[in-house]
């Protein structure tokens, strides 16, 4: 029977300007940024100004030590590694963002209509996808890839795979709290059918939720994809894949350290701007929860 | 069970818009295994019946566990009825929403309390508004345009309004939005469901008169929820008092708003605090009421709390309806001239 | 009453100035806020939500919200200030001298204990006693609140418990501590209306049974009548009128509060005066000088540039209007 209620609004800061934009943010955040800004750049025009090609193999010129012309030295191919990081790069994106893309999209709208719909088909479902969490990603991913030939759509097709009932996990939870909003319940009472709900009404209020675990997915999938690539089962040789050439470095690496070094300074690198890129990201859109006195 | 209830003064079957007969809503019914799993079921709503006439206000007035929302989301489709019919334009809708056809659900409109959680937060004014035109009409373009600022204009909102966002409106502005959502669809039922009690009094007051305005204009019919008596004083036609899921009074307004009461109505209208330091909230019960006790579904369930007690058969027995007029009826084992003659002593 | 002077004053409001941080700029809520409290008078503060009266009531332990500020002012207690004391000083106010009943028990009362537990808690908190003596002294007090059965009620859950009886502990914890000053924000809005009516039989006994004074917060006007005895009324910030309650509701001075007389849904007339407030608070387009300009009636050009103080009127009332006179004049006299 309140005649003064309280709400909870929660309100994304959209500064006017960069200008407010850049002073709002922690400087941790605009490290990150930046770093996921130079990353970008080097996926995008690293074609266009790496000295050597991936595979080109220098002859006589192996194991050969960093030097002006060989910024990370070579490998025991004689590939300049400095290159393979650089054209490494675009391949390490793309896998990664593909394979988060796709998670997101499918896994979004599962956890939206499972959230909406509710009742035995979300139970079920949700049963589904708890079990398909608990099994170790690495093992059947494992199993996939090598019993298939792997190739670059079937790694981004895996990796989301494994994602996509994670994304709607979180999804869902956040559509839950929507769902039982007022004006979901106009709409239904409307007549709308769920897939007009779902995007109308449910999307747009979960936006933040679902650029923050695109990010999130991001970096897991750049990871998990190395890590893949690592083992064998990943990008396929002679990929310049971070995680691959850290494998085949493996073997040498006191003759020549630099080899791994340069891949894995690169994903670490990557790596630690993405996460504390999605950290700064969800604090920024989630922030400024208020509770506010109403009428 | 049979009952004296009137129906309202276009009592004819054509001037009737919304029926409502022996409905009954119960939760919490738990069939169970294990003795001690079985849970009777509760009743919310308790065989109620009124009536809605077009272009009228029926008030359903009552406190916390009186079962007027559940009435208003049964009437809406929002939940299934455990018994009884709801009758729309003579036609059966007891169905829910699913089942209901997409005329009937533009015809019957539900405004909600919280204005913050009627909107969506995401979108404009204009594609709130829009949507139902959209839906319903299949109106776009300049058309709808057209419709939008008209749909705001006669909800007293500036055009301009139909760019901004909900939370740069206050809680009046909402609702009034939220109105107009409404009356967008061309709705010939709006169910409110305390669209006021989130408001200062100041916008309330304003939102009253809109109503009334709107009601005049279009010969819109409103099933006005509400848990006091003195929002719906001047707004509605008639006014029916709930308690326990049970239907205490019904009548015109100017009826029940003067004795014979029933004696919880009597009550209600005495905890009305009026702004006069010269007329005090009269003595009377101050310490809590107790605990509420399993729900007892023999005699009267406002035996517990009455005032005017007669005995153990309040407890016991089912009270009769009793009619006053033609339109007005009470529920109540205290036949009606002894009511009177109690309630106007003093 | 009226030889009340702040002398004898329980606790003196002096120009309280509170801003709020938002939007990356300091938004005053409340500006130069002065009143006092009389021993065993219950002071009210009305006005519509977003005035700035209940930040002024929690002002009064001392407390500010996070992202707010204590710009200007002071609250005399006790013979101390209490904006200027540090936190461990205000704790033992807080709960003990000054205390508090807000609007919701139930997010006041911790769910996961038992109410009788709450209230033992407290007891020990502010060293009044403990143990067995903290039991019996809940129970009886449980008693003095009104509730049924205080010995099982004790052992209940709020969950267990309806509004009104949870609202009743609430307001026991409150008294344990035997408080000078209790702050009542809202404490009836989220009750039923039967219920609230009890629970203001209640507050009006316990008051006059204690002696103590309290500040009751409400927009709600006609609960206002019933509980205090003298009324602030509260608009954008500023105190708009201050009078005892029979003179308030007789005889409103300005625009303001007859408009908000007015706005009350009354059983025994309609709405159909034409003091109606008009238009909403707009904060962005606060004039310099009188705040409720832009919506009033009588508003002259000069009403937007000239600040409007308290002026005093006959005994005990102000008003912050420098043309209620011919205001009461078009009105005619008693109107709302």
């Amino acid at each position: 029977m309140a005649t003064t209620t309280t709400t909870l609004e929660r309100r994304a800061i959209w500064p006017k300007s960069l200008l407010a934009s850049l002073r709002l943010s922690s400087p941790v955040f605009l490290i990150a940024t930046t770093l996921l800004v130079v990353h970008f750049l080097v996926a995008l025009t690293g074609p266009f100004w790496a000295p050597y090609a991936a595979t080109e193999m220098l002859v006589g010129k192996t194991y050969e030590p960093p030097s002006s012309r060989h910024l990370l030295g070579t490998d025991n191919f004689g590939r300049d590694i400095f290159s393979r990081v650089v054209l490494g790069e675009r391949v390490v994106l793309s896998l990664a963002l593909s394979s988060a893309f796709i998670a997101v999209v499918f896994g979004s709208a599962i956890g939206i209509l499972l959230a909406y719909t509710l009742g035995w088909v979300d139970l079920l479902a949700m049963r589904a996808i708890e079990i398909i969490i608990s099994i170790p990603p690495l093992i059947l991913a494992l199993l996939v890839l090598g019993a298939l030939s792997p190739s670059y759509v079937l790694i981004v097709l895996t990796v989301a795979f494994f994602y996509i009932p994670r994304v709607a996990t979180v999804i869902r939870a956040a559509t839950l709290d929507v769902v039982t909003e007022d004006f979901v319940t106009i709409a239904r009472l409307r007549g709308e059918s769920a897939w007009s709900i779902g995007a109308r009404e449910l999307l747009p209020n979960v936006m933040i939720s679902v650029f923050v675990e695109f990010s999130l997915r991001t970096g897991y999938a750049v990871l998990f994809i190395g890590g893949l690539s690592f083992l064998g089962f990943g990008a396929p040789p002679p990929s310049p894949e971070w995680g691959l050439m850290i494998n085949e470095g493996r073997s040498y690496i006191s003759a020549a350290p630099w080899a791994v070094l340069g891949p894995s300074l690169a994903l670490a690198s990557l790596v630690i701007a993405v996460s504390l890129f999605t950290e700064g990201l969800g604090e920024r859109l989630g922030l400024s929860i208020r509770r506010e006195r109403v009428g | 069970m049979d009952s004296l209830e009137p129906s309202g003064p276009a009592s004819s079957p054509t001037g009737t818009l919304l029926d409502v007969q022996q409905l009954e809503c119960t939760y919490g019914y738990s069939p169970g295994w294990l003795s001690f799993q079985r849970r009777k079921p509760r009743s919310t709503v308790r065989e109620v019946s009124f009536t809605v006439a077009v272009g009228e206000t029926l008030a359903l007035v009552g406190e916390s566990g009186s079962g007027k929302t559940t009435i208003a989301r049964a009437v809406a489709g929002l939940l299934v009825p455990s018994q009884g019919q709801i009758l729309f334009e003579n036609q059966d809708i007891t169905a829910s929403i699913e089942r209901r056809s997409r005329e009937l659900h533009r015809q019957i409109q539900f405004i909600f309390q919280n204005p913050d959680a009627s909107l969506n937060p995401r979108q404009r004014i204009a594609d709130i508004l829009g949507r139902p035109l959209e839906f319903f009409f299949g109106l776009s373009g300049s058309a709808r345009k057209r419709r939008i600022e008209e749909l705001l204009h006669d909800v007293h909102l500036d055009a301009g309004y139909a760019r901004r966002f909900p939370r740069q409106l206050s809680g009046g502005e909402r609702q009034r939005v939220a109105i107009a959502q409404a009356l967008a669809a061309e709705a010939k039922l709006a169910l409110c469901d305390e669209i006021v009690s989130a408001l200062d009094v100041s916008v309330q007051a304003n939102i009253l008169d809109l109503l009334k305005e709107l009601q005049a204009q279009r010969g819109i019919a409103y099933l006005f929820i509400a848990h006091d008596l003195a929002v719906v004083r001047w707004l509605a036609h008639r006014v029916g008092v709930l308690y326990r899921g049970q239907l205490m009074e019904i009548g015109l307004s100017e009826e029940v708003f003067s004795p014979p009461f029933h004696p919880y109505t009597e009550m209600l209208l005495q905890s009305v605090p009026e702004p006069d330091p010269n007329q005090p909230l009269p003595t009377g019960e101050e310490r809590a009421a107790d605990l509420p006790g399993a729900d007892s579904h023999t005699g009267c369930p406002f035996a517990s709390r009455c005032p005017r007690k007669v005995g153990a058969i309040c407890d016991q027995e089912i009270p009769p309806w009793r009619a006053i007029s033609p339109t007005h009826a009470v529920y109540c084992h205290i036949p009606v001239d002894e009511l009177l003659e109690m309630q106007t002593a003093h | 009453m009226s030889d009340n002077t702040s002398a004898n004053a329980v606790v003196q409001v002096e120009a309280l100035t509170v801003d709020f941080w938002e939007r990356q700029a300091w938004l005053n809520v409340v500006n130069r806020v002065s009143f006092s409290i009389y021993p065993g008078e219950t002071l009210g503060l009305a006005g519509e939500s977003g005035c700035g009266k209940s930040t002024t009531g929690y002002a009064l332990f001392g407390y500010r919200r996070p992202g707010s500020r204590f710009r200007e002012g002071a609250i005399h207690f006790e013979g101390r200030n209490l904006l200027t004391q540090s936190e461990t000083e205000l704790r033992a106010i807080r709960g003990d001298k000054i205390c508090l009943v807000p609007q919701n028990p139930a997010t006041t009362l911790t769910p996961s204990m038992r109410v009788g537990q709450q209230v033992v808690k407290a007891l020990e908190a502010h060293h009044i006693c403990s143990g067995r003596e903290a039991d019996e002294r809940t129970i009886d007090l449980f008693a003095q609140v009104g509730l049924p059965q205080p010995k099982a009620i004790a052992k209940r859950y709020p969950f267990q418990l309806s509004g009104g009886q949870q609202q009743r502990v609430v307001i026991a914890m409150a008294l344990a501590g035997n408080p000078t000053l209790v702050v009542l924000d809202e404490p009836t809005t989220a009750l039923d209306v039967t219920t609230q009516a009890r629970i203001l039989k209640l507050l009006a006994r316990l008051q006059a049974e204690r002696g103590m004074s309290a500040l009751y917060v409400t927009h709600n006007l006609g609960v206002m009548a019933q509980v205090a005895d003298r009324v602030a009324v509260m608009y954008a910030g500023e105190l708009v009128e201050v009078a005892p309650t029979a003179e308030l509701f007789q005889n409103p001075l300005h625009p303001y509060t007859r408009g908000l007389i007015a706005a009350v849904p009354r059983l025994s007339a309609p709405n159909e005066s034409k003091v109606k407030l008009r238009g909403l608070l707009r904060r962005e387009e606060l004039p310099q000088g009188c705040r409720f300009a832009p919506r009033c009636p009588f508003a002259q050009f000069e009403c937007f540039t000239r600040p409007q103080p308290l002026i005093t009127e006959g005994k005990d009332h102000q008003v912050a209007c420098w043309l209620w006179q011919s205001v009461a004049e078009k009105q005619g006299v008693a109107d709302g």
